[in-house]
């Protein structure tokens, strides 16, 4: 390997551990002055919530992580609702599960959809 | 979306194995892989507005990865390039044949327009490939493709990754639209590039 080539192999690390080390900052630390204005507009868009009209956006590639995430369902809740007892629940693809069950995909799909209606909707 | 499709594999590996995915995908589809890297930032983009994915972490990952990736090219080329070439492996495929007089054409196109020719292409997927492996064939100093590479990686990951973070939600709708235009438009530079660079060579062989 040229030396001059080495110089920038090794400036190009630096510059990429520089990178790395001021993002988990980012992450990890309180926002700087800075930063602050972008991590308010971050957290405003984050956190819309998703309703009831918006289950017919859960798809057979999706994580049971996932949905409890995006739905802000409580972790155990379709573990409980749906009977699963797979020990890599909730991090499992929808339709690995529902082949492993011998269960249609899109009628497990369905399934999901309306335990997730269920908690959703307010009871009357 | 169909589970079986590719894509809707490999955002279950992305929903499974997060930032260590990100890292593997975005880095094959530098080097050349046929991953669909944009879209994928669109919807890791996506997934940073439901707070699933954190958008400065994966910034942070896909510019590493993808530098890495076509570092990988350009390296490649730049050792083992010419010495294929003088090695006339590519005499027996028919196109590539007069690949030694097409370099030529190249090294002085690129050489001329190293800027706008490296950090254009970052947006343009295959295109993006074909420059990284053309850059360490004619070559381009190695600290000029890294800076010019980097410079458009961080400019196209953090444009897809916003876009995946505004419009949220409806990420799959504009993925489907975005994943044709830049197949179409990154495929349609390749080709327009192709007949260029046999215009020239047989007008230059005519005149000589």
């Amino acid at each position: 390997m040229e030396k001059s080539n080495l110089k920038w192999y090794l400036i190009i690390f630096a510059l990429l551990v520089v990178i790395a080390a001021l993002s988990l900052l980012l992450i990890f630390h309180r926002p700087a002055p800075l930063y602050r204005p972008i991590h308010g507009f971050l957290l405003h868009h984050s956190h819309r919530v998703l309703t009831v009209s918006d289950v017919g956006r859960i798809q057979n590639w999706m994580t049971f992580d996932y949905i409890n995430k995006i739905f802000k369902l409580p972790s155990d809740y379709l573990k409980n609702t749906l009977n699963i007892s797979d020990s890599r629940y909730p991090n499992l693809v929808l339709y690995q599960y529902a082949s492993g069950q011998k269960i249609k995909g899109s009628d497990f799909i369905v399934q999901i959809q309306n335990a997730v209606r269920n908690y959703l909707t307010p009871a009357k | 979306m169909d589970y079986f499709s590719t894509f809707g594999s490999l955002l279950s590996y992305l929903l499974l194995y997060k930032y260590v995915a990100l890292f593997i995908f975005i880095f094959l589809s530098g080097v050349g892989f046929p991953v669909p890297g944009n879209t994928l930032l669109l919807a890791v983009g996506a997934f940073t507005s439901q707070s699933y994915f954190s958008f400065p972490l994966s910034l942070t990952i896909a510019c590493i990865a993808n530098i890495l990736g076509d570092l990988f090219d350009y390296l490649l080329m730049r050792k083992y390039g010419k010495f294929l070439i003088s090695r006339n492996f590519h005499k027996k495929i028919p196109f590539a044949s007069k690949i030694r007089q097409y370099v030529k054409i190249l090294d002085q196109y690129v050489k001329e327009r190293e800027f706008i020719v490296i950090f254009i292409t970052r947006f343009l997927g295959i295109a993006g490939t074909a420059v990284n492996f053309l850059s360490g064939l004619v070559p381009v100093p190695f600290k000029k493709f890294i800076f010019y590479d980097a410079l458009g990686n961080i400019a196209n990951i953090f444009l897809m990754l916003s876009l995946g973070f505004v419009i949220s939600a409806s990420w799959q709708t504009i993925a489907n639209i975005f994943g044709v235009l830049w197949t179409g438009l990154g495929i349609f530079i390749l080709i327009f590039a192709v007949i260029i660079i046999i215009f020239k060579s047989k007008k230059r062989t005519t005149s000589v």
